[in-house]
Order: C-alpha cells, then structure tokens, then sequence
C-alpha cells in the first residue's frame, strides 16, 4: 500500500517535472526581451548583487570593496549630518549620473525612469519634441583672441544632429544629418568654458583693457548661456503648458550658421513601409528596428513576392532608432550565411572579436538587393548595410554612413531608472572598419531626395532602380 | 504480474509526460510571454516600469557598486581607475545636495587642505598685477620679506628662479613664488632708470594679510571708514583701536567697510559686532539638523559708546563673519546697510575623513541673523538667489577695483558718505533716524 501510494507520488513528481521542463525549454528558446530607444540598443535584464561576496584586499585602499565601503560612508554621512534632509534617491541619481558620464561616451548614461521611458516610447515610434535624433559629440578646435594673431585651445561639446524622422516637425523645418545646434531660442548652449579667451589672454599679458573686455564679453554669453542637458530636455519633450510650442534654433551647417523654426509635437513614426515601385521592385523603408518592424517585414517581403518582384530596394537612410535583436531578425530573411559582423569586446586589458551570428539558419534570397544610405545610416543600421554588401551581394547607394560602430546595452535598475554602457565595437563580417570613418557606398549619389522614396524624386533612388534593371538584363543575357 | 503491472504503469507515464511537457511548453507561449502582442509591447513595457516603480526601493550602495562593477568588467573602452571613478561618483552624489560647500575631498585635496590650514604655505608678502613682461609690484606689504629686501611698488618681476614670466599668467607667478616658509625664493626685477635686471633673494616667511585700514573719507564732516578685510584673531582689536582713534579725533560719522571680506572666524564676527552692541544681546543663532543649536551673544565690555551715525558697506564678495556682523547690526538698528547684495554664505561645515587618506567636508549647520533671517543663497533656475538686501542698493562699476586710489568712482561710498552728511545736517542725528531717512529714500 504505501508503496504504491510512494510510485503514485513519484509519478506525478514527474508529471510536474515534465510541465516544468516543457515551460522552461520555451522560456530558455525565447531571445532576450528587447527593449530600448533612441540609439541602437541590446538588453540584457541586470539585477544589482551585493559585494559582500567579494573579499577585500587586506591593506588595499582601492579595491571594489574598499571604494563601495567609501561610498557607503559618505552617502551615510551627508543622510545623517547634512543641516538639512537629503532625498537619497536624488543622491544616488547624481552620483550614478556622474559615474557613467566620467566616461565621456555617448553611448554610457544614466536614465532617471522617465528618461527610460522616454526612450523606450521612442523604440515603439512616438517621439516627442522636434523629432530628430541627437547626439553629444566632443571636438577640438581653437578660437581667435581679442584682437591679436594668437589663438586658444578650447575643448568644444555639441549637439549633433544624428538623423530627422520622417513628418517629423525637425524635418518639415530642413533639419539636416550633422547639424549642429548652437542656440535654442537665442540662447547659447554651453558647448565650452566661455572664459578660455581671457585665460589666454592673460596667460598673453596683454592689455589690461582688452582682457576686461573679454572678461565682459565671457560674462554676457555665460548669462543667456544653457547647459547642454536642458538644451536636450527643450529640443525632446512636447511644450509645456503656456509654453509656445516653436523653438528658434540657431544651427551650424558646414561652418555657416543658419536659423531653423521648429516645432514640438509628438511625431508618431511607422517603423516600416513599404511599396512597388515601377511595378517589378519592392521598396522597404525602415524607420525605426524594434519588433513590429521585424514582423513587419515577413510581411512586406510575401507580399511584394506574391506580386513578383524581381529586385528589392531597402532604405536604411535616417535609421538611427532600433536595436540589435530586430535587425538581426530582418537579415535572417535575407542574409545567406550566418555571420552578420564581427563584435569585439574588452576583457581586462585585452580585446578579442568574436563573430556575431544570426539565432537561426540564414533564410537567404536570390532577390537582387540595393541598399539606400546616407550621414543618417546609424550605429546597427550601418552594420545591417555592411552585412547585406557581404551576406547578400547587395550594392549600397548613397552616402558614406554616420561612423558609429558602438554596441551598446540598456542596463533596467529595479527602481524603474536605467543606464546605457558601450560594451563592444561593431566590424563587418571580413574586418571592416566602419568606427568613425563610416560605411562607403559602391555607388555614390550626394544630391538629397525632394520625394523619398519616388522615382523621378529620389536620386539614390533611381540609382537603385537603374542598377537593377541592368543586372536583370546581364542575368538574362 | 507485479512486474508487467509496473511496467505499463512507467509506459503510461512517459506519454503522459510528454503530453505535460508540450502542454507546459505551450502555456509559456501563450501565457509566460505576452510582449509578442505587438499592440500590447508598449502597454507591457510601461507597466512593467509601473511594476518597478511600485517597488521603487532601490539601495543606493547596490545600485553604486553594480554599476561600478559593470564599468569596470564590460565598458569597451578603458576604464577610469575604481577609485578615480567613485570619487567622481560620489562628487556627484554631493553636487545633487546642492550645496557647493558640500563636498568630498579627494586624497590630493584633502592633503592640500591639511596644509593649507597648517600653514605650510607662506610668500613674500607683495600685491602683485598682470604686467607685459611678467608681474607688476602694486605694493609690498609692510613688513614683509619683500619690503625688507628692498622691493618697491612699480618693480617688475621679470624672472623666479630664472624662470622667465613672460607668458605666465599672475596667478601662474605667485604660484612658483609661494613656498615653504623659511626657503628663499630669487626674483630678477626690472626697475625703471636701472638698465640692466636686478635680482634679490628673498626668505619667504608666513604673511598676515593686511586686516584693518582706516581713512578719513570726509574731512569736513569728520567720516571715517575703516575697511576690515578679514575676520582673523586681532580683527576685533584693531578696530577696537582704530575706533578709539576715530573718536579720539572727533569723529562724526563712521563708515564700515565689508566689502570683498570674505569672512573668517566666527568668534571674531561676534566680538566685532560686540564693539557696537551695548547690551548682552544675540549676534547669531546657529541651526543644525534638529533645530537651533547655539546663540551667541555680545560681549557688552566691548561695547564703544560711539554716538555717531554708522553705515555698513557689503557687496557680492562679502560673505560669512561679515554677513554676520552686517545682519546683527541692520537687526538692531545700529547701522544701515549700502551696497550690493551679499554673497550669502552663513554655513558651517564639518570635516569628516572618510578614510585614511579621504574626507568629506558636509554642511552642518547655519547661521542666522538674530531676528531669524536666514543668510543662505539658494540655486534657483540656475541663478544664486539670497544673501543680506541692502537698505540702499547701489551698484559699483564693472571696472572699478576696492583697491583703486581714485574714490570718486567709487558710488557705493559716494552713496554713504551722502547718506551720512544728510544724517549729520538733519536735526537730531542718530542710528534710527538715519534708518527713518534710509527706508525714506527707498520708497522715493
């Protein structure tokens, strides 16, 4: 009796295990949930652990420990003795922010939680604020000194202009890739120390004047000046109430400066469109690289095939939103070999490369393939261009790519922050080289589009159209 | 039997358990992962930030030594040292405070702190200007090493220790001059009518800086200024003698002067408000975390029986002590402020190491003035906003210096010294009724 009472109990212990394993093995089969915005993005789900683990080193006064130990005591120390109470969640934002933008890296931030929501909203295709895509960028250059020949060294951080979403306020105004905005609202944005002059000045000993003239003249710009991350937060979010929903905005293109009026709206985008052009090709234009648009484009692909097409156009340009994991997803439809690139990661003092493969077997097609870039081709999207010129013989079109190779992950913090860090560098899958210097097309088209994505209105686009039906002639010839 | 009986009931387990297994793998499809609704991916993603911000506890430790942890293992690009990194943190953590007296010291700042208050740090005791070859002797101090080697005012200083001036800035100058006390330092001077450079060699010895400066502004009408410049331990002294001084020589008005006094001691704020307090009346009420702390009173043996009509000169430089002394004296109507608004800083900061070699120094507690006005600017947009008001705000012109000769550009003592001969012309001369004629030319 009671051993059959221990098999029945063994039975549906096992009956359980089987329930277990089944969800598991789903659990396990399923990528990691992808989430992020704004730039290109991997997630990796991080939960904080606690050091005590870790064993400081007896005399060390800078191991981990001894620095967490540090922390611990300051934080602890201002909570308790500071004339008047702290917000400890504040304290924490701070040094956190402060931590990650130690490393000068556009890519590391800090996301208060609704900053990551920001971001994440702009993932699924809502952007508030001008629409546009912007990023810090750090140059050296030097600025003439009072009257004299001499010259001063100055550090300058600015905004770029990384790429304008398409109906977008940004792009109704002519904002363009690499803009550079100076001013918002006359304004100066604080892009460097404005006393570097009179510093040189009297590093010089030149006239008592003309440095109290500089001096004067550093003032007055310091006194409308805007730090950088409120000109950020302006250009991003939608007008506040009693608030005009234009921004004036002074830009620096090319060296000339010019004024843009632009609006602040929410900018809803569709990650993908598509259509036929000239009857015989499919055009795919991708926005943004989330999910949606990853299913999207099986979609898109049957049906442009069921209606015959024999060439596909593929349009990366202004694609800066998205994340690795869709892109990846979209070139298992077309890629013929697994590989998509190379990443390299550090590991010490080292640095290795390693593959990064598509999750599955290549799809593959035997569909001819031109690709459409511009300064706009972003991060992921120019890997993506990259892969599809060595997976997929595909010709890229256009201009050479924006130059941002960084693999980035969004790190979630269980309070509902969340911060960015650069963990690996993007190559081709051959080693190329696209850090900085861009991805270069086969075939270069400068003259920008009046109708994208129209022939007769698209440059790039007729290019395309051209190369196609002249391959088709050499396959059938 | 038995066995055959075993036997089909294990044949019948394993279906059963392959039937479990697709159905628990199913049930994670369906139910274990619903971000595959597109529509809902977004809905999804903000209620699970609503999850997280339910549970919004999060240990700042943690969330420091996760992120330094991952820094240091996974960021592509070559780290910053741990401990540079988490100083930086942690200056972060302080600058979110809001309070630029809060502040972590790194091992270099905190040693450079340990000297300077040890006093390590000693010169030559001249006032030097930017100058086209190098830096311009204003003035040697009285007294000082400089003076009793033979520097003058107008002296050029062309070279230290043969390193050449030429394209260093002032600050850069006095920075290779400035050593430890008792070392010598050589300085080549050019000097007009000499044709060739001339060099000295000069001890370098603790300097005092100049505390007390007394002027006759008014030779009519008899006003004095004293310009107290620091709140060291003899501040109260001297102007305790240069009023004995100004009395002494009938004098009818007095002028003090606090601008660009940067403060000092505490103790000497009290004492030197004392010289003016007739009665044991508050000087400054300390508050800390739990409440006030400490009053300190005035010490009426002090007191100067002055009868005469006081104005109080405060700018944007004028801070601490000197905000102290200013605000005692407006409460109790002794004197009346002229001026800019002051610097607004009655902070008391504690140093507390952190560890051997690091400390953190945190405001404790502040000052206020006795009827309960609270010194401290606040960041507001961006801008300082506080600070003692002045009872008639005038502002100096963008060039004028406190050290310039020439006082006819001087408009804040333009505006007392005005003040005060009104005061002295008026019937019934007197601290109150001059504060009656101050709020009368306010609302005028």
């Amino acid at each position: 009796m009671k051993r059959k009472w221990i098999r029945a109990g063994v039975s549906l212990l096992l009956l359980g295990l089987a329930f277990v394993g089944g969800w598991w093995a789903r659990v396990a089969m399923r990528p990691p949930t992808a989430s992020a915005g704004g730039s290109m993005i991997v997630q990796r789900d991080f939960t904080p652990m606690i050091s005590d683990a870790r064993t400081p080193k007896a005399d060390s006064t800078v191991s981990e420990p001894a620095m967490v130990t540090l922390y611990y005591r300051v934080l602890d120390l201002v909570k308790r003795e500071y004339v008047e109470p702290v917000d400890e969640t504040k304290l924490m934002q701070g040094s956190l922010e402060a931590m990650l933008a130690a490393l000068d890296d556009s890519h590391s931030q800090y996301l208060k939680p609704q900053q990551l929501e920001q971001y994440l909203k702009a993932l699924n295709g809502t952007v508030s604020g001008i629409g546009a895509v912007l990023k810090l960028i750090q140059r050296k250059t030097t600025i003439k000194v009072g009257n004299t020949n001499e010259t001063a060294p100055v550090a300058q951080r600015l905004i770029q202009v990384v790429a304008v979403l398409p109906n977008s306020p940004a792009e109704k105004a002519g904002l363009k890739t690499g803009d550079l905005i100076t001013e918002v609202d006359g304004q100066w944005v604080l892009s460097e120390d404005p006393f570097a002059e009179v510093a040189q000045l009297q590093r010089l000993h030149s006239e008592r004047q003309q440095i109290r003239d500089a001096d004067r003249r550093a003032r007055e710009r310091l006194r409308t000046a805007i730090p950088i991350s409120e000109a950020i937060q302006r250009l991003t979010r939608l007008p506040k109430t009693g608030e005009k929903p234009e921004l004036t905005l002074k830009v620096s293109r090319g060296g000339q400066s010019i004024e843009l009026k632009i609006a602040r709206a929410e900018t809803r985008v569709k990650p993908l469109e598509y259509s036929r052009v000239r009857g015989q090709y499919g055009y795919i234009r991708l926005n943004i690289l989330n999910t949606q648009a990853a299913r999207e484009f099986d979609q898109a692909i049957r049906t442009l095939q069921q209606g015959g097409m024999c060439g596909l156009i593929l349009d990366l340009r202004q694609t800066a939103i998205g994340q690795q994991e869709s892109a990846l997803k979209i070139l298992g439809q077309l890629l013929r070999v697994r590989q998509v690139g190379l990443v390299e990661t550090r590991e010490g003092s080292t640095y290795k490369k390693r593959p990064l493969l598509l999750s599955g077997a290549p799809k593959g097609t035997n569909l001819r393939i031109a690709v459409l870039i511009d300064g706009g081709t972003y991060n992921v999207t120019e890997l993506m261009a990259l892969a599809l010129r060595t997976g997929a013989k595909a010709r890229l079109i256009g201009m050479p790519t924006a130059g941002d190779a960084s693999q980035a992950v969004l790190y979630q913090l269980k309070d509902g922050s969340a911060f960015t860090l650069t963990v690996g560098r993007y190559y081709g899958a051959d080693g190329t080289v696209f850090d900085k210097r861009g991805v270069q097309p086969d075939d270069r088209v400068t003259s920008s589009p009046t109708m994208r994505g129209q022939p007769n209105g698209d440059p790039a686009l007729d290019r395309a159209l051209s190369w196609l039906a002249q391959s088709q002639k050499e396959v059938r010839s | 039997m038995k066995h055959g009986c075993t036997l089909c009931q294990v044949l019948l387990l394993i279906p059963a358990m392959g039937l479990l297994f697709v159905l628990g793998f199913l049930s994670a499809e369906m139910w274990g992962n619903p971000s595959e609704n597109p529509a809902n991916a977004l809905a999804l993603l903000k209620s699970q930030l609503g999850v997280m911000n339910k549970s919004a506890k999060i240990d700042p430790v943690e969330a420091f030594q996760s992120v330094l942890s991952e820094i240091e293992t996974h960021y592509y690009g070559k780290p910053p040292a741990v401990d540079k990194l988490t100083y930086t943190s942690i200056d972060g953590m302080l600058s979110a405070v809001g309070d630029p007296y809060t502040r972590f010291m790194d091992p270099e700042a905190f040693k450079r702190m340990q000297e300077d208050t040890s006093g390590n740090f000693t010169g030559i005791g001249a006032l030097l200007e930017d100058a086209p070859e190098g830096a311009r002797v204003v003035r040697p101090l009285p007294n000082s090493p400089a003076e009793r080697a033979g520097v003058r005012a107008g002296d050029i200083i062309i070279a230290v220790d043969g390193k050449s001036l030429e394209r260093l800035s002032v600050d850069e100058a006095v920075h290779l001059i400035r050593g430890p006390r008792f070392t010598t330092v050589e300085l080549t001077l050019r000097r007009q009518g000499e044709p060739e450079p001339i060099k000295v060699t000069i001890r370098r010895d603790l300097i005092e800086s100049p505390t007390v400066d007394v002027y006759l502004e008014d030779t009519e009408n008899k006003i004095y200024r004293i310009w107290l410049q620091q709140f060291n331990e003899k501040a109260s002294t001297l102007v305790s003698r240069a009023l004995n001084d100004i009395q002494k020589n009938g004098g009818r008005a007095l002028i003090l002067d606090l601008r660009t006094n940067p403060g000092g001691l505490l103790e000497s704020a009290v004492k030197v408000a004392s010289l003016f307090l007739p009665e044991k009346q508050v000087a400054v009420q300390i508050v800390g975390r739990q409440g006030l702390i400490d009053k300190l009173y005035s010490d009426p043996a002090l007191y100067h029986n002055l009868k005469m009509p006081m104005v109080v000169l405060i700018n944007g430089s004028s801070a601490s002590a000197s905000e102290i002394v200013a605000g005692a004296l407006r409460d109790y109507k002794i004197a009346i402020l002229i001026g800019e608004d002051s610097f607004g800083k009655g902070l008391v900061q504690t140093v507390i190491p952190t560890s051997q070699t690091t400390a953190v120094a945190i405001t404790t507690a502040k000052y206020l003035t006795p009827n309960g006005y609270d010194l401290n600017a606040k960041v507001v947009d961006g801008k300082r906003v506080g600070g003692l008001k002045p009872d008639i705000e005038v502002k100096s012109d963008e060039d004028w210096r406190i050290t310039d000769e020439d006082r006819s550009k001087d408009k804040q003592l333009q505006k007392a010294l005005e003040v005060l001969r009104e005061q002295l012309h008026a019937p019934g001369a007197g601290a109150s009724a001059l504060r009656a004629a101050a709020d009368g030319s306010q609302t005028r």
